[in-house]
């Protein structure tokens, strides 16, 4: 069995000597992080869907060509950034409202592509207003330009270091602080009414 | 802060409400803090943006996404025989039409046999068994030819002789030289074996953790 407490570069190297047990820790570990980055960026399930699956065959098929000395985190993250931002290039897929995708056709489609915010808190009212809160906020970042979102979303759902999302984005840390900054101040403005 | 009486500037308003002043720093925005109800104010703000984007939900994908992406995955020890696949294909036309002109440039050079054949079949007395018989006795004869030839070289230049005494002379006599003829003409086969088994092997060794 594969001990947890193994690092990502420990992990890569047993998948580099074809341990399927490495690849699915792996898979485990970064699945969560790499889904919900691509679907707060497209609001789409499915495509999310594909887009998350694409990005780890991508990895995994080229996992020979992992460099150690970046984190695994960052090539996995740069990867999934790239994609979806050209997909979203690509498609156009629109900076949604909450109430989903703009190419959202029938009720179902309409519920795979609105993000609902779960709260574990039980009082009535302040589950009203966690769950009006989180949507405003999920309709607020999809409202964000796509680099905008990837930054805030990497600093804040993911923790990433600003270094750690420069390298992922492939640009300047003072842009990055820039992007972020910029994010928050335009978050501001659209949540002022919940007096966020 | 660009002076003791200008407001915090943002840089540093964000970098206080993540934590990530130095303590000289802070020390010297909280001063002005305790002077100033804007920056207060723009400071406590971008905290309850920071603590509201913090507090944001990961998503689960589906139960099945696992086993969809490793269903995708080539594994190191499959990567060989993919990629020699791969190349086998890069080489092998992709389309009926490019099959036609293989199989038309493989057969352009039987062209002129074909008239040839009709030539030869043309005469009277000649068909498929009357040739089966004469190229059977040709081979036949020439292989005949080759051994008398042989065996008068050995005779006449004196090799036999050489090989006997040689023979005569090795531990265990004329059974020892029958024995070294009989493991040299095992040796050949063996050898071959082991040869194709070599090329076969794969470069490096693929262990699987557990």
């Amino acid at each position: 069995m594969i001990a947890t407490a193994l690092t990502d570069h420990e992990l890569v190297a047993l998948a580099q000597k074809g341990s399927e047990k490495a690849y699915r820790e792996l898979l485990g570990r970064y699945q969560r992080p790499v889904f919900s980055l691509v679907y707060r960026m497209l609001r789409d399930r499915e495509q999310a869907e594909d887009l998350a699956q694409e990005t780890f065959v991508r990895v995994f098929n080229n996992i020979g060509r992992y460099d150690p000395k970046y984190k695994f985190s960052s090539w996995i993250f740069k990867i999934a950034t790239n994609l979806t931002i050209d997909h979203i290039r690509k498609k156009e897929v629109a900076t949604v409202s909450i109430d989903g995708s703009r190419y959202a056709v029938t009720a179902d489609e309409i519920e795979a592509s609105t993000i609902t915010v779960a709260s574990g808190d039980e009082n009535p009212e302040e589950l009203l207003e966690a769950k009006e809160l989180g949507e405003s906020i999920e309709g607020a970042i999809g409202a964000l330009r796509p680099e905008y979102r990837t930054a805030i979303l990497l600093r804040h759902v993911e923790g990433r270091e600003y270094q750690e999302i420069a390298d992922i984005m492939g640009l300047p840390l003072g842009t990055v602080k820039t992007f972020i900054h910029r994010a928050r101040h335009e978050l501001r403005a659209k949540l002022e009414h919940l007096r966020v | 802060m660009t002076q003791d009486t200008a407001h915090l500037e943002h840089w540093t308003l964000d970098e206080l409400a993540e934590g990530r002043l130095s303590q000289l720093e802070r020390a010297r925005a909280e001063s002005h803090l305790a002077r100033c109800p804007l920056c207060t104010a723009e400071l406590e703000a971008s905290r309850a943006v920071i603590a509201a984007l913090d507090a944001l939900p990961r998503f689960a994908p589906s139960a099945t996404f696992a086993d969809a992406v490793m269903a995708r995955v080539l594994l190191p020890d499959e990567a060989p025989a993919a990629s020699t696949a791969r190349a086998r294909r890069r080489w092998l036309p992709a389309t009926r039409r490019g099959w036609m002109l293989v199989l038309a440039a493989a057969l352009a050079p039987l062209a002129p046999i074909v008239p040839f054949l009709a030539w030869v079949f043309s005469h009277p007395g000649v068909n498929a068994s009357s040739l089966w018989a004469i190229g059977r006795g040709w081979v036949a004869e020439t292989l005949w030819g080759a051994t008398v030839r042989g065996v008068e070289w050995m005779l006449r230049s004196g090799a036999a002789r050489w090989v006997v005494e040689q023979g005569g002379q090795m531990p265990g006599g004329y059974a020892g030289l029958l024995a070294v003829v009989l493991m040299a003409l095992l040796a050949i086969p063996v050898s071959g074996w082991a040869m194709v088994r070599l090329l076969r092997a794969p470069t490096g060794e693929l262990t699987h953790a557990h």
